[in-house]
């Protein structure tokens, strides 16, 4: 299980998820049908702009292995339909949607940062796609995605190798926006930046994300 | 020794260019030897990973044989391009992860070959274009389209109109070279340790993420999604996904054991 807290102002919402008895956020099916049901709500709201964090150490790392290590082909198909509809849901609202990468972030969670529009992240954060080292590729999107916003050589070596990236690495490489020293630090720079897209127009910034995520 | 050579170590085949008076530059045979090699190499269960790289000092390809074009008419060049496209089709889409490793110059036909393979180990001294231009043909392997994709449309056209070359460092921050380096020796001697990364890698999940990453990244995300979402599927039917995820669980290395050559096995 997890807890999330969330809070709004008048033109963004702050959703941080917390891991409860497990030590890192994992995309569990509870997970993904809570997201949905939240990103759901803000559709019709004034809301311009989401912002997401983890906490304790991870953004988000994926699917539970023993969970998946049960799943036949049929279960997968299922569990992947779940997680495309969150993902493909960040890109369809109208708010602009912010990562904000403080510790792992990896498998799903990587997926998940990937479907964001603007992804930061502290130098402490690390990330990888597993795949190659466990058997079997994402299901989340991070395939199609992270290719779509990554230079060739990053991706090719994520994906191949399943090695453990860090923050300038993914920087490098074009899927992380900034960079930062601390998680204060990124959060006053993305408080800045946040204020840069809350005061447009919230219909002009949607259309322009339709636009755009129209083109890739 | 042959103008083109394989050679197996472990579980790694080299191909090895070694036309030293043409400067391995590309005429049909050596497009067709290529090929077959590359097939070859492709469905050969001993093969995880496969190299390419010259012998020729300075030069891993000067690009078209101009000598054999010249005499080439107007069909015959047609079906060369032809034939040179299908090697590279063969690179691109080998299940496999495939090196190209540049120490000189990649030029024309040469530059559009490793730009099918996934990663590109350089010297700092190497160099990179499309030279076609100064002697009125283009390039006719594909180059074209796959650079286009890979470093853009500008800088393809300013290679490609100019005929200017373009360093090692410049394709590293566009994200085209995988790594630079300042010697020969320090290049091979990062490839050996590259190479072992993949022994405790599924190619069955290798092979898979890179056919649903070809097939996807031409399409719209949507459908390039659905591609996705039924190759995981599939992987989950998968010996190398079952000793995986079990082998992670228990703390241990796995045994991967699926491979791609088993589909052609009729």
């Amino acid at each position: 299980m997890f807890k999330s807290h969330f809070n709004y102002n008048k033109d963004t919402v702050y959703l941080t998820l917390v891991p409860d008895t497990k030590k890192f956020n994992i995309m569990s099916t509870t997970l993904i049908k809570y997201l949905i049901d939240f990103i759901n709500k803000l559709y019709d709201s004034p809301v311009k702009v989401l912002r997401i964090r983890g906490a304790k150490g991870s953004f988000a790392v994926g699917a539970d292995i023993k969970f998946m290590h049960l799943m036949n082909s049929y279960d997968a198909k299922k569990f992947s339909v779940l997680g495309n509809t969150l993902f493909n849901l960040l890109g369809d609202i109208p708010q602009v949607v912010i990562a904000e990468i403080d510790g792992y972030c990896m498998g799903g969670g990587l997926d998940f940062a990937a479907a964001c529009d603007f992804r930061f992240a502290t130098k402490m954060s690390k990330f990888s796609h597993p795949g190659a080292k466990l058997g079997f590729i994402t299901g989340f999107g991070g395939t199609q995605r992270i290719t779509r916003v990554m230079k060739k050589s990053y991706w090719k070596h994520l994906f191949f190798t399943g090695d453990v990236f860090d923050a300038i690495q993914m920087q490098e490489g074009g899927f992380i926006y900034e960079t930062f020293d601390s998680s204060n630090d990124m959060r006053y720079f993305v408080d800045i930046f946040t204020q840069k897209i809350s005061n447009k127009q919230k219909y002009s910034i949607s259309l322009i994300k339709e636009t755009i995520n129209n083109l890739i | 020794m042959n103008e083109i050579s394989l050679e197996m170590q472990d579980n790694t085949a080299f191909i090895y260019l070694n036309n030293e008076s043409s400067l391995n530059s590309f005429n049909l045979e050596t497009i067709h030897t290529l090929n077959k090699y590359f097939k070859i190499l492709g469905s050969d269960k001993t093969v995880n990973v496969i190299v390419i790289k010259s012998m020729v000092k300075d030069v891993f390809s000067s690009g078209y044989d101009i000598r054999f074009l010249k005499g080439l008419t107007e069909i015959e060049s047609k079906n060369f391009s032809r034939q040179g496209q299908n090697l590279i089709k063969t690179v691109y889409n080998i299940k496999k992860p495939t090196i190209s490793i540049v120490d000189g110059q990649a030029l024309g036909s040469g530059f559009e070959l490793i730009l099918a393979s996934d990663f590109i180990f350089a010297t700092a001294k190497s160099e990179f274009g499309f030279p076609e231009v100064n002697h009125g043909i283009i390039p006719g392997f594909g180059g074209l389209g796959i650079s286009s994709r890979q470093l853009g449309e500008s800088l393809t056209k300013y290679l490609a109109f100019t005929g200017e070359n373009i360093d090692a460092a410049k394709l590293y921050n566009r994200g085209i070279v995988t790594r630079i380096f300042s010697t020969d020796n320090e290049m091979n001697n990062f490839l050996t340790d590259f190479i072992k990364t993949f022994s405790e890698k599924s190619l069955f999940a290798i092979g898979l993420v890179k056919e649903t990453i070809n097939k996807g990244i031409e399409i719209d995300l949507e459908s390039a999604l659905l591609i996705e979402q039924n190759a995981f599927s599939v992987a989950f039917s998968s010996k190398d996904k079952k000793e995986g995820m079990k082998a992670f669980l228990e703390k241990r290395k796995p045994i991967f054991s699926d491979r791609w050559e088993n589909f052609e096995d009729i």
